[in-house]
């Protein structure tokens, strides 16, 4: 078995080629975390490549040259690995876990399938200029904002539907499934109505003479 | 259910009085380094993977609470030794009585036998 030199908080280690890619990637892992949840991860990470020549170094102490993937598993479970440290760490003072915000279709604001009430609660506007923009771009976006809607209509869920429901699991399959194709979807319509806007706007950017730039 | 919500209060106990433990725990020793620190709160069940220590311990340095100084050690890398600031003496000040006064209230409420 081949052995690679590295260097670990600025000492340089003996480390068995097929251990490595478990240290480093533990590593990767670790620093991943403390950056979401620390300022300083860099100097958590530098604390704990310390630790780890630390341990190292007893080892070599016991006659031990080379650090093997029993040794980084040893580490491993010394420090932890991320799922356990998240269940240990102290959340910091009034925080909460992290709530995904939903969009529903309105049940109280609803002319025809409360996609723009629901729009409008989701990003707190006035649901009258939700509406004069969705006539707006759909007239602008030859009626693709139109087709939007009614995939909106399609996808988005009524908010007593979701809360009434008994059956968590297929709520959280369907919300999964069409929050995906709510993504892609407005990836495209967002991508093809962005340009037709701006072919609207600046009929010179596509080389058009009047702004009857259209897909369709 | 009773198993796991039991675990749940236990470590937000935990964690609330983890600070205080490290702080306090430095502070009587001096001067520690961060095996020692670990050693020493496994043993009173305070903590179980290292890596909570870690982000804590820069916590209170950042947080000028705890200072540290390099010091060569027999056996391999130098090690980082914490001490207490005089802000951390004066926090762990405040924090005994603050802390008696909880200890008191939720023993208030245990019913004696």
């Amino acid at each position: 078995m081949k052995i690679t030199k590295i260097s670990l908080a600025g000492n340089i280690i003996q480390i068995r080629e097929d251990a490595y890619p478990m240290l480093e990637n533990y590593l990767k892992q670790l620093k991943a975390h403390y950056q979401k949840t620390d300022d300083n991860a860099e100097d958590i990470i530098e604390d704990i490549e310390s630790r780890i020549l630390e341990f190292f170094n007893e080892q070599l102490a016991n006659g031990k040259e080379v650090m093997t993937i029993t040794d980084v598993k040893t580490i491993i479970a010394k420090i932890g690995t991320v799922d356990a440290i998240k269940d240990e760490e102290p959340k910091p003072l009034g925080s909460k876990a992290p709530r995904v915000k939903r969009i529903f279709r309105s049940e109280t604001d609803s002319i025809l399938f409360g996609v723009a009430g629901g729009l409008s609660e989701y990003f707190q506007i006035d649901p009258v200029i939700t509406r004069i923009l969705i006539v707006f771009l759909t007239l602008i976006t030859s009626g693709l904002v139109l087709i939007a809607y009614v995939v909106l209509a399609i996808l988005l869920p009524k908010k007593s539907l979701v809360k009434n429901s008994q059956d968590q699991d297929s709520i959280e399959a369907y919300n999964k499934n069409s929050r995906k194709g709510l993504i892609i979807l407005a990836l495209i319509c967002g991508g093809i109505a962005l340009l037709q806007i701006l072919a609207f706007l600046i009929p010179q950017l596509f080389w058009l003479q009047h702004g009857n730039f259209n897909i369709f | 259910m009773l198993e796991n919500k039991l675990e749940n209060v236990v470590s937000q106990m935990r964690k609330g009085s983890l600070e205080f433990a490290i702080l306090l725990l430095i502070q009587s020793k001096k001067q520690m380094y961060t095996s020692e620190i670990i050693t020493e709160l496994q043993k009173i069940e305070l903590i179980v993977v290292e890596g909570t220590l870690y982000p804590l311990l820069n916590r209170l340095l950042k947080e000028e609470l705890l200072s540290y100084s390099w010091a060569e050690s027999t056996s391999g890398p130098p090690r980082k030794y914490y001490q207490i600031t005089n802000l951390g003496t004066q926090l762990i000040q405040k924090l005994i009585p603050a802390w008696q006064s909880y200890t008191n209230s939720i023993n208030s409420l245990i019913p004696k036998l």
